[in-house]
């Protein structure tokens, strides 16, 4: 299946971005609305800010001071939700078709109107410090969080999506209004509808909603380079766990780089197919890793991943460390596999199970709307249509020498950063 | 446009084997994929409390190999279709699902057959799952969440089965043979009252037949007894549970009741009754009043959780060490005010359209569809269930609300597990 068949593309005088795809199945719309922001636009001292005004922007607005959209959707019989990741930020909403209208309704009103009431900042300051409290309560996020934080020197791509405790703690309402003024306009901005309407009626209802929104400053904010990595580092943490945990990362190009490709092929090659956004793929048990690691009784669970990403951002490998084993062996293990890759192709029945994977967990993700218009849009943002379109094609042309060759390339001793969380004794009382 | 979107009598092909397996069948030609889920009697509460965790290995353990085929040849031809196939566990039964292309689903649901009837049980293979799960266990000593959810359970249920985890104690686990396995096998898993719901690009005549014929001489001798239904919450007062684990940002609380079977008349009353507590919105009442209005929360909403003896009604949260307090006291406050007050018209209608309109945004892909078709089965809810389901939302009024408030989030007799520092 191709995504771009049947795609209709266009943009308003305003500069916002519209992507529409018909697609009868069931008699439902997503419609998602993303910006162009996310940790990647944040100064130093403002991490977090990008996913903190996402949350202001389920309060009230000048049309509707209480808010309450999530209400409003739900009791037409819509699903609604937002995140916010490194590239960009995301609402979206899926409706029963004939009330998708309340969704263009909602989304315009907010890329202009928020109120980001000064109460309500404070209020949803506590929800967010709650937020990432949750989170410091999984060891895995805590290393995650300092092994990204060593592996960019300079990058925006180094602070965590949610913010630094630190940084959360002393945003003010103007730091947060501010941001959004500056990001939220349609110019900076992609929406994407999937479903069944007629692409001329839901175009002319998207202009209707968005066409009288005023374009802002172009917004064409570029971090500052990034040096190259001198060697390896290494994080040690160590905490209340049950389990040891490795986590290491490689930095390798963004989605538009021609070596994505064979990167994509070589996680899968390790791994099976992650998907991105992640569904669960369930695949991947004759995946190297889980054999080399899993089935010999190392590690309980491993994993690799490689994410789409506007900027050069990291490849990524986990473990948990069976409790009878100790770390050292299990990143051995692990980079054994990677050293394998460098100095023998793989073979080509590997190669084209690793690629009839890739196509089949795009069809099987895609078998929802939502998740179309989140392809198209997410590709729009770090990529382009285009690369969306031969997507499967550069897929399929990788070669075992590709995988050999990205392999020798990006995953250099000095271009990597290893973590490790162990127990430390703690109290433990019922 | 399809003229009706919800699966019912009309297009759900059903058949019953001779050996009591019934087979349920919805082509969806929309998408060339196929979804297998399959629910068959045998779970955890079939095992002896000496042996908690049996059902569980004895499950995973399906996915491990076959007397024809070694654990990795399996991965190799699973893999190889791009196909998933997994087995799991629960309180009652033992199931798989598996998700492929339509081209392959005569030789997935071969797989699949394969390991349910020919389980290799290998030593190997027995040890390295054992120690897996274990490792999950120590794994879950140090989580907030999973402690309190289990404290919460163990108090609730008391003695019967649903007190204990689904995969077991430590002790338990560390103690269970291959035999141990091998003789749950034979003695609990069959096809008598079990259910396999097929779903996508299938023709249903033929699916039905691979199925007679991979299935249909199937006949083991089992016997199975379900435990009497876990009787009230005695206690006069609230039964309070903590765990302490330091070093940790955040503390868990899970605060509930015992809550009505699948197949209760008070099931759907309930489930409006919890839309509007703490699910509708971000979190019902209760997340307008700990989040949005305190700013005490990230995470806090109410659940039903329904089984076919009895179930849970339970209100979660992540909340700062410092405010558990305020947290329950707000919890009870709104728990209160559905004993005291009939719930506001517009709410209930909002929620009612919600629980609807929502439905076929729920049953968009195979797998989806899959998983409600298995439950209506697995739960006896009647082949036009979806057709009808409009009708049961829409029969609950504001008194039904009121009245499971009244009966269920009795003030004197919840029940409170907090885990953290």
């Amino acid at each position: 299946m191709k995504l771009t068949d049947g795609l209709r593309t266009a943009v308003l005088d305003n500069g916002l971005q519209v992507l529409l795809r018909e697609v009868h199945r069931m008699p439902i719309v997503a419609l998602l609305l993303a910006y162009r922001v996310g940790s990647r636009q944040e100064a130093p001292g403002y991490s977090g800010i990008s996913h903190w005004v996402e949350h202001m922007l389920f309060k009230g607005t000048s049309t509707h001071p209480q808010g309450g959209f999530d209400r409003l959707i739900q009791r037409e019989g819509g699903v609604f939700n937002g995140f916010t990741s490194i590239d960009w930020t995301v609402y979206y909403e899926m409706l029963p078709a004939d009330r998708i209208e309340l969704a263009l309704r909602i989304e315009s009103d907010r890329m202009t109107n928020g109120l980001f009431d000064p109460q309500e900042v404070e209020t949803e300051r506590g929800v967010i410090l709650a937020e990432r409290e949750g989170r410091e309560n999984q060891p895995r996020f805590l290393l995650r969080e300092q092994v990204h934080s060593l592996s960019f020197v300079r990058h925006p791509y180094r602070n965590p999506v949610i913010g630094w405790k630190e940084d959360l703690q002393r945003l003010t309402r103007d730091d947060l209004y501010r941001h959004y003024r500056t990001y939220y306009v349609p110019n900076n901005a992609v929406i994407a509808a999937v479903g069944d309407f007629e692409t001329d009626a839901m175009l002319d209802r998207i202009a209707a909603w968005f066409g009288p929104l005023p374009a802002g400053p172009a917004n064409d904010y570029t971090p500052p380079p990034e040096p190259p990595p001198r060697g390896e580092r290494r994080v040690h943490l160590t905490g209340p766990t049950g389990a040891a945990y490795l986590y290491i990362t490689f930095r390798v190009p963004p989605a538009r780089h021609p070596d994505y490709f064979p990167l994509l092929v070589m996680n899968t090659i390790l791994d099976g197919p992650n998907s991105s956004p992640p569904m669960g793929g369930g695949m991947g048990r004759a995946a190297r890793l889980y054999r080399r690691l899993v089935n010999t009784g190392l590690a309980v669970h491993v994993s690799s991943g490689l994410s789409m990403s506007f900027d050069p951002y990291l490849f990524q490998l986990g473990a948990t460390v069976r409790p009878d084993r100790n770390p050292a062996e299990v990143e051995a293990a692990l980079l054994g596999e990677i050293e394998r890759l460098q100095e023998t192709p793989v073979g080509e029945d590997e190669l084209a199970r690793a690629v009839k994977q890739l196509r089949a967990q795009f069809l099987y993700e895609n078998e929802r709307v939502d998740i179309q218009a989140m392809w198209l849009s997410h590709s729009t943002i770090v990529a382009s249509l285009a690369w969306l379109d031969d997507l499967l094609t550069n897929i399929a042309a990788v070669t075992a020498a590709d995988v050999q060759r990205v392999a020798q390339t990006y995953f250099g001793r000095e271009n990597r950063v290893v973590g490790w969380y162990t127990p430390t004794e703690v109290a433990h009382a019922s | 446009m399809r003229p009706e979107p919800w699966p019912g009598p009309q297009t759900i092909v059903s058949a019953t084997l001779a050996n009591g397996l019934r087979v349920w069948v919805y082509e969806n030609h929309e998408s060339a994929t196929v979804a297998l889920d399959a629910t068959l009697w045998g779970g955890s509460v079939h095992e002896p409390p000496t042996q908690a965790g049996l059902a569980n290995l004895t499950a995973r353990l399906l996915r491990r190999g076959t007397l024809r085929l070694s654990y990795d040849a399996l991965n190799e031809i699973l893999d190889g279709l791009a196909a998933s196939l997994g087995f799991s566990c629960g309180r009652h039964a033992t199931g798989f699902e598996a998700y492929c292309l339509a081209e392959d689903f005569p030789t997935v649901l071969a797989l699949a057959v394969e390991c349910l009837l020919e389980p290799a049980f290998a030593p190997d293979q027995f040890a390295l799952v054992q120690a897996q799960i274990l490792a999950e266990h120590r794994q879950r000593r140090y989580n907030t969440g999973a402690q309190a959810w289990r404290g919460f359970r163990e108090a609730v249920f008391g003695d019967h089965a649903y007190g204990r985890p689904i995969s077991g104690g430590e002790d338990t686990v560390s103690g269970l043979t291959p035999q141990d396995v091998e003789a749950f096998y034979r003695r609990t898993i069959g096809p008598q009252g079990g259910v396999l719901v097929i779903v996508g690009a299938v023709r249903a005549d033929e699916a039905i037949q691979q199925v007679e014929a991979l299935l249909g001489g199937w006949n083991p001798s089992v016997s199975l007894d379900d435990p009497e239904p876990p009787s009230p919450m005695s206690a006069s007062a609230p039964l309070v549970t903590r765990v302490t684990l330091d070093d940790k940002s955040q503390s868990d609380l899970v605060l509930g009741w015992l809550g009505p079977s699948r197949r209760h008349p008070d099931f759907f009353p309930t489930r409006v009754a919890n839309a509007i507590l703490g699910e509708f919105g971000l979190g019902g009442r209760l997340g307008a009043n700990v989040r949005e209005r305190r700013g005490l929360a990230y995470a806090i909403g109410s659940d039903l959780e329904t089984n076919l003896q009895a179930g849970t009604w339970s209100v979660s949260a992540g909340v700062h060490p410092a405010h558990v307090e305020q947290a329950v006291a707000a919890i009870l406050d709104e728990c209160e005010r559905m004993r005291q007050e009939p719930v506001e018209p517009a709410e209930l209608a909002d929620v009612q359209a919600y629980l609807t309109g929502s439905l076929p945004i729920r049953l968009e892909t195979n797998a989806q569809i899959a998983d409600y078709l298995g439950a209506m089965a697995w739960y006896d809810l009647g082949m036009d269930y979806l057709l009808r389901y409009r009708e049961f939302v829409y029969a609950v009024g504001r008194e039904d609300v009121l009245r499971m408030a009244q009966t269920y989030l009795n003030p004197e007799r919840y029940v409170l597990a907090v885990a953290g520092p």
